[in-house]
C-alpha cells in the first residue's frame, strides 16, 4: 500500500485556481441549461437531427486522423463512402432460395437481376489510406453462382468500373447518379436483347445544383457539399416517350415520371417518381410488346426512365412498402419479364423482398 | 495595490474570455472548414425541361395510349396494317374530352375490382403478414443476440451504463439537485442529497425505490440489533450472520438469480422456471457499503447510527453514481455530518468531474468503438494484430470507463463535500501483479480484503490460511463483477498469480529490472481481460491462441493495419493518459516558474468540458 502514496493522493491545485474552476464549472452548466431550455429541441434535438453536433464530432476527430463516423468513410476528393454491408450468410441465402421458388414458377419469362455496388467497392481508390472493406466483388460472385440457372445476371460492376472517371456515385450519397445508372442500363438492354440504345439524342441535363445526400447527414462530413441531379431528356422534351405513371395504392396519376415539386424538399433524389411507393404503373406510349416487373430499392427510380421507351407497361414494386403478394402482379399486369434491382447494401440487409415473393403457395 | 489587483482581476476574466472565444471560433472554423466545397452545375435548362414535362396532360397520353392499345389489338385480330399512333391522337383530339371520361369509368370499374379482389386476398394477406412478423422476429433475436453477447463481453452493463441519458442527467438532474443542496439550510441539504439518491436509483426501474428503502430500513434496524447484543458474543455473532445471508441473498437473487437458475437447468436438463429480473442500479454496491456498516458495528470500530436520514444518506450515496468507489462505513462515518463545501471545493469537485467526464467520453468510448470492431470479426479472419489491438482496446476502455465512473464520483462528491480515496492510481504502471491490485480499483480490493481476507486468515496466519484467503477473495471479487464462470475465473486467475508472487518470485521480482518487470505484468494483465472478457474459457482461450498466431490469419493484414493507423493519435492519448506523465506534465505546464496559469488551466477544463458535452450526444 505505500505505492499509494507515492502516486496517490493528488496534491490539491492552488486555491484561486479551483475558485475559478468553480465558478468555470457553474457558468459553463447554467449555459448549457438554458441554451437547452431557449433552444428546446434545437441544440440537442432527439434522433437523426443532431447534424451540427454530428458534424462538430466528426471534424474534431478528422484532426485525429479518423476519417470515418457511423459506417461512413470521408473519402478523396469530397467522396463520403457507406462501408459495405457484411451479409448475414443464412438470411441471404434464404432470400436467394425464395427468389429461385418465386422464378420456378413462371419459367416461360425472363427474370433479371442487377445488384449495384457500392461506390467502396468501385470508386475504392477513394477510400481514405489504409481503409479496407467487406469484399463486395466476391458477395456478388456467390450470388451470382448461386442464381446462375435461374437469374440473367447483369454486370453492373463491370459497367460502372469502365466509367469511374465519370461522376458515376453521388459523393454525399450512397446511390447512384443519372450518369451511373445510364452506363449500367446498356449492359441491361442488351442482356434483355432489347438492341442499343434506342434514343442517342437523349442528353443529360442537371435539374438541380443543390442535392446534399443522407451520408452526410449520417456522418457528419461535407456538410456543406452540394452537388447536381441530373435526367436524361430529348432536346425537346415533347418528345420523350409520352407515360401515364399511376400510384395505384394512392390512387394518384400524372403524365410525368418526374416530380419537380420535390426539388424544394429535403430529399432531392425523389425528383424522380417523388420517391419510393409500393407500386407504381407506368403505362407508356412506346411501340413495344413488353410488360416489365421491376422488383426494386431506391437505385432503381433514376433508372427506370431509361427503360420507358422499350417496354408498354412497366410496374415498380417496393417491397419495402408493398405489403401484398407478388402473384396478383404478375397475373393482373400480364408481365413479360421480370427485373430485380438492388443496391449490394440494401440487398444483403433487406428481408423484405421474401415477403412479396411468398404469397403464391396458397393459391 | 488594491486598485491594482482589481485591473489583474480583470485582467485575468478578460485572458479567459479570450481563449475561450478563441477557442470557440477554432471550433466553428473546423467544422466550417469540413463544410467546404461543391460541385455546382447550373440547373436551369434542365429545370425548364421538368417543367415541360409536368405540364404534360395524363389524360392526353392516356388517349394516346389506348390507341397504341387499340391499334395493337386490331394488329392482332384483323392482321392489318400498323396505324400510326401519333397523327391518329392530333386527329381525335375533338373527341378525347368524350374518351377520357370513358376511360375514367373504366379505370373506376378497375379499381373496383381490384378492392374486389383485394377482398377476396385477404386470408393471403394475413399469411403474408404472420411471415412477415415472422422474418422480423428473428431479425429482433438477431439483434438481442447482438446485445447479449455484447453484454457478455463487457459484463456488468447494468452497472457500467452509457451515459446514453447522461444528458438529460448532466442537464436536467444535476442542476437542480445541485441549487437545491446549497440554497437549502443545514439538515435540509441532507434531505436533498438522500432525494437525489434515491431518485437515481428509480431511474432504471421505479419498482426498486422499494428495494433501496427497504435496504436502508432493514441494516438500520440491524445495526441497532447487533449493537444492543454486542456484550453477548453469541447472540451479536447470530445477528450480524442474520444480516449478512439477508444482504447477499437479496443481492443474489436479483443479480445472480436467473443466471444460476439457467446454469443449474443447463448443466441438470432441469426446468425449473423463472423471470429474469432487471438487475437493480446499483445493488452491487450499496449492499457492500450497508455489509460495511453492520460489520463495523459488530466489530465496534463504529458507533451505532441514531440518525435515519444519516444513514440512509451513506447506503444510497448520491455523489458515488453508479459505479464510483465501494465505500466503507468507518471511513464515511465523519463526512455524514457537518461537511462543509467552498466555492474552492466546489471547482476541485468540477476538476474531477470534467475530467471523469473525459475519460469516459473521450477516451473509454473511443477506445469501445475499436473493440467493437475487432470483437465482430469473424475469428478466422483476425490477424494477430487485431486481436492484439483488441485486446489493448478493451484494456484501455475498462480502465478509463471505470476511472470515469470514479473521477465523476469524486467530483459530485466535493462538490457535496464528500471525500473520496482515490479508486485508481495508474494501474497499467505496475510493476508486478501484487502492484497492480494495489492500483487497481482500491476501493473495492480493500474491502474485500477488509471484510472477507482479514477474518478467513484469522489472527494467527500461517501459509496455509493465507493462501486460502487470498483465493477466496480474488473468487469474490471476480464473481462481485457478474455471474458468470468467466469472471470467476479472472478472479481465480489473480489469485494464483498473487499466490504464486508472493511465495515464490517476490525475490526474483525486485532484482529484475523494473522495465522488464512491467512489460510481463503488462502481458498478464492483458491474458486476464481475454479471460474476462470471453464469454467462455474456451473462447478466451481461442483468443489468446490467436493472440499468439494460431487459429487467425496472419500476423497482420489491412484490416488490423487500419484499425491501428487510423487512430494513431487515439492509441498515444490512451497510453499516454494511463501513465503518471499526463499528471506531471500539466502541473509541470500549469505551475511554470512561480506562477499560477490560472486562466490557462480553467480555459483548457472548459475546452474540455465543451468537447464533452459535443461527444455526450
Amino acid at each position: 500500500m505505500e505505492m499509494r502514496k507515492e502516486t496517490g493522493r493528488r496534491k490539491r491545485q492552488h486555491p484561486q485556481s479551483r475558485r475559478a474552476a468553480g465558478v468555470m464549472f457553474a457558468v459553463l452548466l447554467a449555459a448549457v441549461c438554458l441554451m437547452n431550455l431557449v433552444f428546446r429541441g434545437r441544440l440537442f434535438p432527439e434522433g437523426d437531427k443532431r447534424e451540427f453536433l454530428t458534424a462538430a464530432r466528426a471534424n474534431i476527430s478528422l484532426l485525429g486522423g479518423k476519417r470515418e463516423s457511423n459506417g461512413i468513410f470521408k473519402g478523396k476528393d469530397h467522396y463520403l463512402l457507406e462501408d459495405i454491408v457484411k451479409p448475414d450468410e443464412a438470411e441471404v441465402s434464404r432470400t436467394l432460395e425464395h427468389m429461385k421458388d418465386f422464378r420456378s414458377s413462371y419459367m416461360d419469362i425472363p427474370f433479371y437481376l442487377m445488384l449495384v455496388p457500392g461506390a467502396a467497392n468501385v470508386l475504392s481508390d477513394k477510400l481514405p489510406v489504409f481503409a479496407v472493406t467487406e469484399d463486395q466483388t466476391e458477395q456478388f460472385e456467390n450470388i451470382k453462382e448461386s442464381l446462375e440457372q435461374d437469374f440473367v445476371w447483369v454486370d453492373v460492376e463491370k459497367a460502372l468500373e469502365a466509367e469511374k472517371k465519370q461522376e458515376i456515385y453521388y459523393h454525399t450519397d450512397a446511390l447512384w447518379t443519372t450518369q451511373g445508372a445510364f452506363y449500367a442500363c446498356s449492359g441491361l438492354i442488351e442482356s434483355m436483347g432489347l438492341g442499343s440504345q434506342k434514343h442517342p439524342s437523349l442528353k443529360p441535363y442537371a435539374v438541380t445544383g443543390d442535392f446534399h445526400g443522407a451520408l452526410s447527414k449520417d456522418s457528419g462530413y461535407e456538410g456543406g457539399y452540394r452537388e447536381p441531379v441530373y435526367i436524361y431528356s430529348e432536346e425537346d422534351a415533347q418528345d420523350n416517350t409520352k407515360v401515364v405513371v399511376s400510384y395505384v395504392e394512392e390512387g394518384r396519376k400524372t403524365a410525368t415520371l418526374y416530380d419537380s415539386s420535390k426539388l424544394n424538399g429535403e430529399d432531392k433524389y425523389a425528383v424522380f417518381f417523388g420517391g419510393d411507393f409500393p407500386l407504381i404503373d407506368i403505362k407508356t406510349a412506346a411501340k413495344a410488346d413488353g410488360r416489365l416487373l421491376v422488383v426494386k430499392d431506391s437505385y432503381a427510380n433514376c433508372l427506370v426512365p431509361f427503360l420507358v421507351p422499350y417496354f408498354r407497361e412497366i410496374v415498380m414494386v417496393d417491397p419495402r412498402y408493398y405489403k401484398k403478394g407478388l402473384g396478383h402482379v404478375m397475373k393482373d399486369y400480364e408481365i413479360t419479364s421480370v427485373l430485380f434491382l438492388y443496391g449490394g447494401n440494401t440487398f444483403m440487409e433487406d428481408n423484405k423482398i421474401r415477403g412479396v415473393l411468398t404469397d403464391d403457395e396458397t393459391e | 495595490m488594491g486598485n491594482k489587483k482589481h485591473f489583474g482581476e480583470e485582467d485575468r476574466v478578460l485572458r479567459f474570455a479570450v481563449i475561450a472565444v478563441a477557442v470557440l471560433l477554432l471550433i466553428a472554423a473546423i467544422v466550417v472548414a469540413g463544410r467546404m466545397g461543391n460541385l455546382r452545375e447550373d440547373s436551369a435548362a434542365g429545370e425548364e425541361k421538368l417543367e415541360q414535362m409536368a405540364k404534360m396532360n395524363v389524360q392526353m397520353n392516356e388517349i394516346r395510349i389506348q390507341e397504341l392499345e387499340n391499334a395493337r389489338d386490331s394488329q392482332d385480330d384483323q392482321d392489318t396494317e400498323n396505324q400510326d399512333p401519333g397523327s391518329q391522337g392530333s386527329e381525335d383530339q375533338d373527341t378525347g374530352d368524350q374518351s377520357a371520361e370513358d376511360q375514367d369509368a373504366q379505370s373506376q370499374d378497375a379499381e373496383n375490382q381490384d378492392a374486389l379482389s383485394q377482398g377476396a386476398e385477404d386470408p393471403d394477406i394475413t399469411i403474408r403478414d404472420t411471415e412477415e412478423k415472422k422474418y422480423t422476429g428473428n431479425g429482433d433475436t438477431g439483434e438481442s443476440k447482438k446485445k447479449e453477447a455484447q453484454e457478455k463481453l463487457f459484463g456488468r452493463t447494468e452497472d457500467l451504463p452509457d451515459l446514453g441519458r447522461g444528458l438529460e442527467l448532466l442537464l436536467g438532474f444535476l442542476p437542480v439537485i445541485l441549487i437545491l443542496y446549497h440554497v437549502f439550510p443545514g439538515r435540509l441539504k441532507d434531505v436533498v442529497i438522500l432525494a437525489g439518491g434515491v431518485l437515481f436509483y428509480a431511474w432504471g426501474e421505479p419498482v426498486y425505490i422499494f428495494l433501496v428503502i427497504f435496504s436502508v430500513l432493514f441494516n438500520y434496524m440491524s445495526g441497532f440489533l447487533i449493537a444492543g447484543a454486542l456484550k453477548e458474543k453469541k447472540k451479536a455473532r447470530r445477528r450480524l450472520i442474520i444480516n449478512i445471508v439477508a444482504n447477499v441473498g437479496l443481492l443474489f437473487v436479483f443479480r445472480y438469480g436467473a443466471p444460476v437458475l439457467k446454469g443449474f437447468n443447463d448443466i441438470f436438463q432441469t426446468e425449473i422456471r423463472y423471470r429474469e429480473l432487471p438487475v437493480p442500479v446499483g445493488i452491487s454496491f450499496y449492499t457492500l457499503q450497508a455489509l460495511s456498516y453492520t460489520i463495523d458495528v459488530y466489530q465496534r470500530k463504529v458507533k451505532v447510527q441514531r440518525s435515519l436520514l444519516d444513514f440512509a444518506v451513506y447506503v444510497t450515496l448520491f455523489p458515488r453514481l453508479i459505479a464510483g468507489p465501494v465505500v466503507k462505513y468507518k471511513d464515511m462515518t465523519e463526512q455524514l455530518r457537518g461537511r462543509k463545501t467552498s466555492l474552492a471545493d466546489f471547482g476541485d469537485g468540477a476538476f474531477f468531474f470534467i475530467r471523469g467526464l473525459a475519460k469516459k467520453l473521450l477516451l473509454a468510448d473511443a477506445a469501445g468503438r475499436i473493440m467493437d470492431v475487432v470483437f465482430a470479426m469473424e475469428p478466422g479472419e483476425m490477424s494477430v494484430l487485431s486481436a492484439w489491438l483488441g485486446c489493448l482496446a478493451f484494456m484501455f476502455r475498462i480502465y478509463f470507463e471505470l476511472g470515469a465512473f470514479s473521477d465523476m464520483a469524486a467530483g459530485l462528491g466535493r462538490m457535496f463535500g464528500f471525500e473520496f480515496r482515490q479508486n485508481f492510481a495508474y494501474p497499467y504502471t505496475a510493476k508486478s501483479i501484487t502492484d497492480f491490485w494495489n492500483r487497481w480499483y482500491i476501493s473495492l480490493v480493500s474491502w474485500f480484503q477488509n471484510y472477507v481476507g482479514l477474518p478467513l486468515s484469522g489472527k494467527r496466519k500461517t501459509v496455509g490460511k493465507d493462501i486460502r484467503s487470498i483465493l477466496i477473495v480474488w473468487m469474490l471479487i471476480g464473481l462481485w463483477h457478474g455471474a458468470s464462470w468467466n469472471y470467476i475465473l479472472w478472479g481465480l486467475y489473480y489469485g494464483i498469480l498473487l499466490v504464486v508472487e508472493k511465495y515464490i518470485t517476490a525475490n526474483a521480482i525486485q532484482r529484475i529490472p523494473g522495465a522488464v518487470t512491467r512489460f510481463f505484468s503488462l502481458l498478464l494483465i492483458m491474458a486476464g481481460w481475454v479471460l474476462f472478457f470471453s464469454p467462455t474459457p474456451g473462447s478466451a482461450l481461442a483468443y489468446l491462441g490467436r493472440m499468439a498466431g494460431i487459429g487467425g490469419s496472419g500476423l497482420t493484414d489491412a484490416r488490423g493495419i487500419y484499425i491501428l493507423m487510423s487512430n494513431v493519435v487515439l492509441w498515444f492519448t490512451l497510453i499516454f493518459c494511463s501513465t503518471p506523465l499526463i499528471f506531471r506534465l500539466y502541473e509541470h505546464f500549469i505551475y511554470r516558474g512561480k506562477r499560477v496559469r490560472t486562466v490557462m488551466n480553467t480555459a483548457v477544463y472548459a475546452v474540455l468540458f465543451i468537447l464533452c458535452i459535443v461527444y455526450m450526444v
